[in-house]
């Protein structure tokens, strides 16, 4: 099945199919216009011939009529009554003689005889002086009839001849007048020029004791001479038992034939019948014309049929063709070039889907390619080799946002391209440390990095590597700083937020522009976070929930707040460094920020002061102000001489983003 | 049942009364005429068969006793010959007027009498006889107008007479005597055994010969229908 249809294009299917329901089709009307013509044809010459026949008797009939008109008037005549009155046989029979020349033909013999049956004179001089048999038979006949007229078929000398017979009256009927014509070559012909066809008169002889063939004798005809030979044959064969049209093959073709009988029946010793033929090959020249005009039209229809094919072939391949064309190039790794879709049928929707696929695997490939930009080949292969679902999910992730603080300022004093040379090797420094702490890079803006730690793929300790990351920046800009210094640049300072918690990830964007990203409120806090920093004078601010999930680091508190946007206050801490690595005097200082805090929420104004202000006598000249305790300092001044709300809760609001 | 059958009829029974007087023994007869009264009819619709003529057929001695020539007259009128029938003895002459105002030719080929009038008009051959002294019957045909059709009679003697519109006739006059006696009618069959009997005839009463012919149909010749031409009557 699959080898036998297996072609090669889907032109040629189309074709082979087309021409596999056009033909039949044309097959079949073909047949069956072809047997109608054969039917209408046989019709045709039966009829014909039919007609043919009615019009022999009818010609005959007329010529009976001729003969009888002639032999009556003629009869009559004065001269011949004369004659007849004498009884002079020799006077009657010159008489008829001038009768039958009289005649011009149409009457070719005359026999007269008494009302008794005497024959008195017979132009043929047959030799028998009392009618007998047929001619015996026929005087009974016409003197049965009422008006003494009496025809029949009589062969005469081997010649069949039609005879009629009607009384001489002088003035009564004393004798009978018989007149007679041949049914010959001149008859024949005669009633050919009327019915078109061709007229025979044959003779079947049969030995009534032999059973062999009939002998068959032509004794008219208006065919050629071997043509006679042949139908003589075929009749010898065929008999005269047919009534209907027969088919008998001459030497132009078949004849359409039939029979009438003129004298004797089948299987008397003489039978004499009229043969009517039309030849079928005049039908089907008519025929063959429309034979022809139909076969030229048939060739027209496949012609305009496969033209339409093939037309129709190309305007379903050619988009296909450009589609696998454009399927190779993907294949290739080209997905520009879309198709354009011009059509709204399959291939239309094929072509779209084509379109919908490249710019998904372009943007497949986009992400790889940044993917290896953003993280480590590890994590990119990691992150290509499972299975993502891309769609919105919530998950739990820590958000990291770095910020370089001041950076605004730094500007000022540097041109464009030193800016941003500054500035990518600030983020390049920081995206390789995230980077190495199996964070994924979000997005940049401008002078800050959003750095995700859980998304698209969660690992354990995904908030431990977060605080690590935070550390890992704030050491290595230190190190950047100190370069910086040593150039005379400012130094330059990141402020970092991080919050974990549930965040929608998924793709973001429009169709032709994804972006895989999260967001949430834990997002927003995380920005807020990073935003503090500079409120709070802290290298990096963690909430709550992420020192939570990140055990093993030093954090001391900062603050409960509400930041604009959230009712909930989020308790604020900053990672000082991984346990055990901090220095003793770092914890002490942190144990007294501590006692310092419970005094505040406790409004013991006077205890919290008296702290806060031992911690600012401990900080550098230059960085009292610009600290935590410097912050503490300001709002305990302002807390101390008003009087607070009842619920006081020691929450610090910021309204501002 | 044809009129152009030429073979002899079937047999026809027919009644013939022959209701002739009784002959009485012993009686010594006189010597007188005896008379034959005639009755005719068609045998198929019974109606009285007038035309038809009757003839005692006399030995030869007695004919020329009872034979009275004449001089008959056929004449034509309307295209027809009037009477149609005439009865006249053997050597009597009949003349043949054309009483018409067209020509006639009038002819006989019966073996009788063969004779020829040719074309004639009113008014000619007003003399003219023709001796018929052969019996038989002689057929009158005209040339001109092959309907016509006429038939002299030419009896042996004077003893033959045409039956009247009732079919009836008497013949007087006839020598007592066994006779031959022939009936003859233009379309009675020919040669039909009843046709001639014997009859005894004496002189003390009269016979009487009733009987129904067999007719064949009338095989004239139809008149040509020329209403066109009524002025030419």
């Amino acid at each position: 099945m699959s080898s036998l249809f297996a072609f090669r294009s889907f032109r040629t299917r189309l074709l082979v199919f087309l021409l596999a329901l056009l033909l039949p089709v044309l097959l079949g009307i073909y047949v069956f216009v072809n047997r109608e013509n054969n039917a209408y044809t046989d019709d045709t010459i039966d009829s014909y011939l039919q007609l043919g026949a009615d019009v022999f008797d009818f010609t005959r009939e007329e010529h009976k009529n001729t003969l009888l008109t002639i032999t009556s008037t003629m009869t009559r005549d004065w001269g011949f009554r004369n004659a007849f009155g004498t009884g002079d046989p020799f006077t009657i029979i010159d008489a008829a003689d001038n009768i039958l020349m009289r005649s011009l033909g149409a009457a070719d013999m005359m026999l007269i005889a008494s009302m008794e049956g005497e024959v008195i004179i017979d132009t043929r001089m047959q030799g028998f002086e009392k009618l007998e048999g047929e001619w015996r038979a026929l005087m009974d006949a016409a003197a049965a009839s009422s008006d003494g007229i009496g025809d029949a078929i009589i062969t005469v000398q081997g010649i069949p001849y039609q005879i009629t017979v009607i009384p001489l009256f002088l003035p009564t009927p004393v004798a009978w007048i018989f007149g007679g014509f041949p049914l010959e070559n001149r008859f024949a012909a005669t009633v050919k020029q009327s019915i078109v066809s061709d007229v025979s008169i044959v003779e079947f002889t049969q030995d009534a004791l032999a059973q062999a063939l009939p002998e068959v004798h032509v004794i008219a005809s208006t065919l050629s001479e071997a043509n006679q030979q042949l139908l003589r044959a075929q009749l010898q064969q065929a008999g005269t038992t047919s009534t209907g049209t027969q088919r008998i093959a001459l030497s132009d073709g078949e004849y359409g034939t039939l029979l009438r009988p003129l004298y004797g029946q089948p299987g008397d010793s003489l039978q004499i019948v009229a043969v009517i033929q039309k030849s079928y090959n005049e039908n089907m020249e008519n025929l063959e014309a429309f034979q022809s005009v139909l076969l030229q039209f048939y060739l027209a229809v496949i012609a305009i049929s496969l033209i339409a094919v093939i037309l129709l072939a190309r305007s379903v391949t050619r988009p296909i063709l450009n589609l696998a064309r454009r399927v190779r190039r993907i294949e290739a790794g080209d997905y520009g070039q879309a198709v354009a879709v011009t059509s709204q049928d399959e291939i239309g929707q094929l072509a779209g889907s084509i379109n919908t696929m490249a710019a998904g695997l372009a943007e497949k490939e986009k992400v790889r390619d940044l993917l290896g930009k953003v993280v480590s080949h590890e994590i990119a292969e990691e992150l290509l080799s499972k299975t993502i679902a891309l769609g919105g999910e919530e998950r739990v992730v820590t958000v990291l946002f770095a910020d370089i603080k001041g950076f605004t300022s730094l500007c000022e004093n540097l041109a464009p391209e030193a800016v941003l040379t500054l500035l990518n090797r600030y983020l390049s420094e920081i995206t390789e440390v995230i980077e190495r702490h199996h964070g994924v890079v979000d997005k940049y803006t401008g002078d800050s990095v959003m750095a995700l730690f859980g998304a698209p793929l969660s690992r354990p300790g995904d908030a431990s590597n977060a605080i690590a990351t935070a550390l890992a920046i704030q050491s290595t800009m230190a190190s950047l700083n100190a370069a910086n210094l040593a150039q005379g640049m400012l130094a330059i300072e990141a402020g970092i937020g991080i919050h974990t918690g549930l965040v929608v990830a998924g793709n973001l964007g429009s169709k032709n522009r994804l972006n895989y990203t999260v967001i949430g409120d834990s997002v927003n806090l995380s920005a807020r976070l990073e935003g503090l920093t500079r409120r709070y004078h802290v290298p990096n601010i963690v909430s709550e929930a992420t020192r939570l999930e990140a055990p093993g680091f030093v954090y001391r508190e900062l603050d409960l707040v509400r930041v604009a946007g959230k009712k909930e206050p989020v308790r604020i801490f900053e990672v000082l460094g991984r346990e055990g690595e901090v220095s003793a005097q770092v914890l002490q200082e942190a144990a007294a920020f501590a006692q310092m805090l419970a005094y505040y929420r406790a409004q013991d104004w006077q205890a919290a002061m008296r702290e806060v202000e031992a911690l600012l006598a401990a900080q550098p000249e230059g960085a009292r102000e610009h600290s935590v305790y410097g912050v503490y300092a300001a709002r305990i001044a302002a807390l101390r001489d008003e009087p607070l709300p009842p619920d006081w809760d020691a929450v610090h609001t910021f309204d501002k983003k | 049942m044809s009129l152009f059958r030429s073979r002899p009829a079937r047999f026809i029974p027919l009644f013939v009364c022959l209701a002739a007087s009784a002959l009485l023994p012993g009686t010594v007869a006189t010597v007188r005429a005896a008379e034959l009264r005639i009755a005719l009819q068609d045998a198929e619709s019974a109606a009285p068969l007038a035309d038809a003529v009757v003839e005692v057929l006399l030995p030869a001695e007695l004919q020329a006793a009872h034979t009275t020539t004449g001089e008959f007259s056929v004449d034509q009128i309307d295209k027809e010959f009037v009477a149609n029938v005439t009865v006249v003895p053997r050597g009597s002459s009949v003349r043949f007027p054309n009483s018409d105002d067209i020509l006639h030719h009038v002819y006989s080929f019966s073996p009788a009498k063969v004779f020829e009038l040719p074309l004639y008009g009113n008014g000619q051959n007003i003399e003219y006889q023709q001796l018929f002294d052969v019996a038989g019957v002689v057929e009158l045909g005209c040339n001109i107008h092959d309907w016509m059709l006429g038939y002299v009679y030419v009896a042996q003697t004077s003893l033959a007479l045409k039956t009247d519109a009732q079919g009836q006739a008497t013949l007087s006059g006839v020598p007592p005597g066994t006779h031959e006696v022939r009936v003859w009618h233009p379309r009675a069959r020919s040669g039909a055994p009843e046709l001639q009997q014997r009859l005894v005839l004496d002189d003390a009463t009269p016979a009487s010969l009733r009987m129904a012919v067999t007719l064949d149909r009338d095989n004239r010749l139809r008149r040509a229908p020329n209403p066109t031409r009524e002025r030419y009557r």
